[in-house]
C-alpha cells in the first residue's frame, strides 16, 4: 500500500483552510481510501473534522497512506500541496 | 441594563425579536422499527442535501452582496456537511442502533462538538461551534421548521439570539433589522464581522440575554459601549435618540471636517485625537481626521489568554500603529489589567473590590516581568514613529517615579544591546484617581504631560459604580466636584508648562466641549467616530466665551442650573 511521510510547512499549522485544500484533493479520488496518521492518531483523509482533530502543528510529521486506484497520483498531488506554506500561498 | 462586548458601533432602538434555538427544542430521540430504518436514512440524506444547497445559496448571495472575502466563512460549513465522519456516523447509528434521524444526528454532532470544545487551541474550539451550526442546519430540514420567524422580523426589529450564524445574518439583512444582540461571540466573531460590514450595531457576549428579554419588549442596543437597555424609560430613549441624532450629524460633518484644524473662531488651536484599542482602527482615526491617538488601550492583547503576550507580538502591533499614524503622536497607556479586567494568568487572585485593587501601575510594579516586556516593546516601536506612554491608576507621585525608574532601566538595557529607540519619548501620568488630581501639581513637575481619564475619575470622585443601573445616573461629569478637579489638573499642568489632555467619554460630548476649552484643555481624545463632532464644536466656539462659560459654571453647585447654563442658546 503506497505511503508517504510529510512535514507540516504551513506556518500557522494545519488549520481548517489548509486542510480544506487537502480534502479538496482527496475527495476527488473516490475509489481511494486515505488515512492520515500523526503521533499515533489516525484520521480519514477525506474528513475535515477528523483531520482537524490531529492538531498538526508546524514541523509535525504526517504519514499519509493511500489505497486504491490512483493512490500514487494522489500522493504526488499531496506532495506538491504540502511542500508549500499554505498560509502564504 | 445588560453589559456585553461592543461588536459593531452604532445605536438602535426597537422591538426585540428573540430567536428560538432550534437545537434544544426539537430533538426527540426515539427507537425506530426495522422497517423505518430505510426511511430515516433517506430523511437524513435528504436533509443533508438541502442543507448543502442552502449553504451554497447563502454563500452565493453573500458573495454578491459583500464580496469574496466574506464568502469564505462558509467554506467550513460546506465541508462539515460533506464530511464522511458526520454522514457515515449518523447513518451507522440509524442502522445499527435503530435511532431516528434527529436522535442520531444530535448524538453525533454533540460528540464532535465535545471533541472540539476540549481542544487546547482556541481556533479549533471555535470550529466546534461550526459543527453545531452545521448540525442545526440539517436538523432544521429534518423537522421542517425555519429558525427565524421572518414574519415577525420587521424593519424596527432588534434580533436577540444565543448565537447568529453567518447564514442567519444574511437572512436578517434582507429583513433590514436594526441590530443584533447575542449571548456568545467575541469582537472577532462572525456576528461582529458581518454586523460591522452591514454597519448596524451589535453587542455580543451577553450572558442569558435570550432568557432575559421577551419578544416584543422595547430595547436599546448601544454598540458603542456594549450595552443593551431592556424596556428603557422615556428619558433614556430620549437621550439615546439625541445620541443617534449626533451620529447622523457626524456623517454629514465628516466630509468637510476631516482636513480642517480644530481651531476656535478666535484662533485658538487644540488637538483632537482618538481613543483606540487595536491596530486595525488606525484607518478609522485617519479617515475621521484624528491628529494621532491620545489613548491606545493596550489591554485587549492581555485578555482571554493563558499567557501574557510575548514582546515580539506587542512590538509588531505597536510598531504598526506608530508607523500608520506617523508623524502624529500615539499615546500608549501601560496595561491596566486587574480591576474588572480579567486576566487569566492571575485569575486565582480574587479581590473583593477589584476596581480599587491591584490594577494599573500597582499591578505593573508588582509584576515587573509583565511591565518590562511591555516597556521594551514600546521603546523598540518608538524608533518607528512618535510614541508616548502613560501610566494608569497612579495615586501618588512616588508610583510615577518608580515606574519611570523601570523605564530608565529598560532604556539602559536597550542601549547596551544597541537596540534603537526614541530617547526623547515622552512619558506622562493618567490622572484618574482623586488623590492624583489633588496632587497634580507635584505630578506635573515631573511628568511630561497629564492625561485626564474621566471615566474612573468621575466614578471615584462621586463614589458611583457606573455599571450599576441603580446609581449610574449619579455619575455626573458636570458635578461641581468633578469640574473643580478638572480645573485643578489643567492649571497644575499649565503652571509647569505641560500639556493636558482628556481621554474619557466626557471629551467626546460636543455639549461639554466649550466648558473644557474654557478650562484650558489642550487635547481632546475621543472615539474615532466622535472626532468630527468634537472638531465642529471647537470650530463653533470662541475662547473668550468659553472662558466666561467655564468661570460661570464653576461658580454653580446645582445640577439643574449647570445644565441650564450649558444648554442656553442651543436648540
Amino acid at each position: 500500500m503506497p505511503a508517504k511521510s510529510f512535514t507540516v510547512r504551513t506556518s500557522g499549522g494545519m488549520h481548517a483552510r489548509p486542510w480544506a485544500r487537502f480534502v479538496g484533493i482527496t475527495s476527488r479520488y473516490r475509489s481511494v481510501t486515505i488515512t492520515v496518521v500523526k503521533d499515533g492518531m489516525e484520521a480519514d483523509g477525506k474528513s475535515l473534522l477528523g483531520l482537524l482533530t490531529l492538531e498538526a502543528e508546524p514541523g509535525s510529521t504526517l504519514v499519509v497512506t493511500a489505497d486504491g486506484d490512483g493512490a500514487e497520483t494522489l500522493l504526488a498531488e499531496l506532495d506538491v500541496l504540502l511542500a508549500k506554506d499554505l498560509d502564504k500561498d | 441594563m445588560l453589559k456585553g462586548i461592543a461588536a459593531s458601533r452604532g445605536i438602535a432602538i426597537g422591538k426585540a425579536v428573540v430567536l428560538e434555538e432550534a437545537w434544544d427544542a426539537c430533538v426527540l430521540p426515539r427507537t425506530v422499527s426495522i422497517d423505518e430504518v430505510k426511511t430515516e436514512v433517506a430523511r437524513f440524506e435528504a436533509a443533508l442535501r438541502k442543507a448543502e444547497t442552502d449553504v451554497r445559496e447563502t454563500e452565493r448571495r453573500l458573495e454578491q452582496r459583500m464580496g469574496r472575502k466574506f464568502a469564505h466563512l462558509f467554506e467550513a460549513y460546506a465541508l462539515i456537511l460533506q464530511d464522511p465522519m458526520l454522514r457515515d456516523e449518523v447513518i451507522r447509528l440509524i442502522e445499527r442502533e435503530r435511532v431516528n434521524a434527529e436522535g442520531a444526528l444530535s448524538r453525533v454532532v454533540e460528540k464532535l462538538h465535545r471533541t472540539f470544545s476540549e481542544m487546547e487551541d482556541a481556533y479549533l474550539r471555535e470550529r466546534g461551534r461550526d459543527v453545531l451550526d452545521a448540525g442545526r442546519k440539517i436538523l432544521e430540514h429534518l423537522v421542517g421548521a425555519p429558525r427565524i420567524p421572518l414574519e415577525q422580523v420587521s424593519e424596527a426589529s432588534v434580533v436577540i439570539a444565543h448565537n447568529l450564524t453567518p447564514a442567519d445574518t444574511v437572512a436578517l439583512r434582507d429583513a433590514h433589522v436594526l441590530a443584533f444582540a447575542t449571548e456568545i461571540g467575541g469582537r472577532d466573531s462572525h456576528t461582529a464581522i458581518l454586523a460591522q460590514s452591514l454597519e448596524i450595531p451589535a453587542v455580543v457576549g451577553l450572558k442569558d440575554v435570550t432568557s432575559r428579554i421577551k419578544s416584543g419588549t422595547m430595547v436599546i442596543v448601544d454598540g458603542n459601549q456594549g450595552l443593551v437597555v431592556v424596556d428603557p424609560d422615556a428619558r433614556t430613549i430620549e437621550s439615546y435618540r439625541r445620541e443617534q441624532g449626533v451620529l447622523v450629524v457626524r456623517e454629514k460633518a465628516l466630509e468637510q471636517l476631516r482636513d480642517q484644524p480644530a481651531v476656535t473662531k478666535d484662533g485658538v488651536r487644540v488637538v483632537v485625537a482618538a481613543n483606540i484599542d487595536d491596530p486595525s482602527e488606525v484607518r478609522s482615526v485617519l479617515s475621521h481626521g484624528g491628529e494621532g491617538v491620545g489613548l491606545y488601550r493596550t489591554e485587549s492583547a492581555y485578555l482571554n489568554r493563558k499567557e501574557f503576550p510575548p514582546e515580539e507580538e506587542l512590538f509588531s502591533a505597536y510598531r504598526q500603529v506608530a508607523e500608520g499614524l506617523r508623524p502624529h503622536p500615539v499615546v500608549f497607556r501601560i496595561v491596566d489589567v486587574g480591576g474588572d479586567r480579567y486576566v487569566q494568568p492571575f485569575n486565582l487572585v480574587r479581590e473583593e473590590n477589584p476596581n480599587l485593587g491591584l490594577r494599573g501601575i500597582r499591578f505593573c510594579l508588582r509584576h515587573q516581568d509583565v511591565f518590562r516586556t511591555q516597556i521594551r516593546a514600546l521603546l523598540r516601536a518608538s524608533a518607528h514613529g512618535k510614541i508616548q506612554i502613560m501610566f494608569p491608576m497612579v495615586s501618588r507621585v512616588e508610583e510615577f517615579r518608580a515606574a519611570r525608574a523601570v523605564l530608565e532601566e529598560v532604556k539602559a538595557e536597550l542601549r547596551l544591546g544597541a537596540v534603537p529607540f526614541d530617547a526623547t519619548m515622552a512619558s506622562g501620568v493618567m490622572i484618574e484617581v482623586p488623590s492624583a488630581a489633588l496632587t497634580a501639581d507635584a505630578i506635573a513637575r515631573e511628568s511630561d504631560f497629564l492625561s485626564i481619564g474621566t471615566n474612573d475619575l468621575i466614578q471615584f470622585t462621586t463614589a458611583v459604580d457606573r455599571l450599576n443601573e441603580n446609581v449610574a445616573d449619579l455619575a455626573d461629569p458636570l458635578h461641581p466636584a468633578v469640574l473643580r478637579l478638572l480645573k485643578m489638573i489643567i492649571d497644575a499642568g499649565h503652571a509647569c508648562g505641560k500639556p493636558v489632555s482628556m481621554c474619557g467619554q466626557m471629551a467626546g460630548d460636543p455639549l461639554l466641549v466649550p466648558v473644557l476649552l474654557g478650562l484650558g484643555l489642550d487635547v481632546f481624545s475621543v472615539a474615532p467616530s466622535a472626532i468630527p463632532v468634537v472638531k465642529q464644536a471647537v470650530r463653533e466656539a470662541t475662547m473668550k466665551d468659553a472662558k466666561q462659560l467655564a468661570t460661570e459654571i464653576l461658580a454653580l453647585t446645582e445640577r439643574s442650573r449647570i445644565r441650564e447654563l450649558l444648554t442656553k442658546g442651543r436648540p
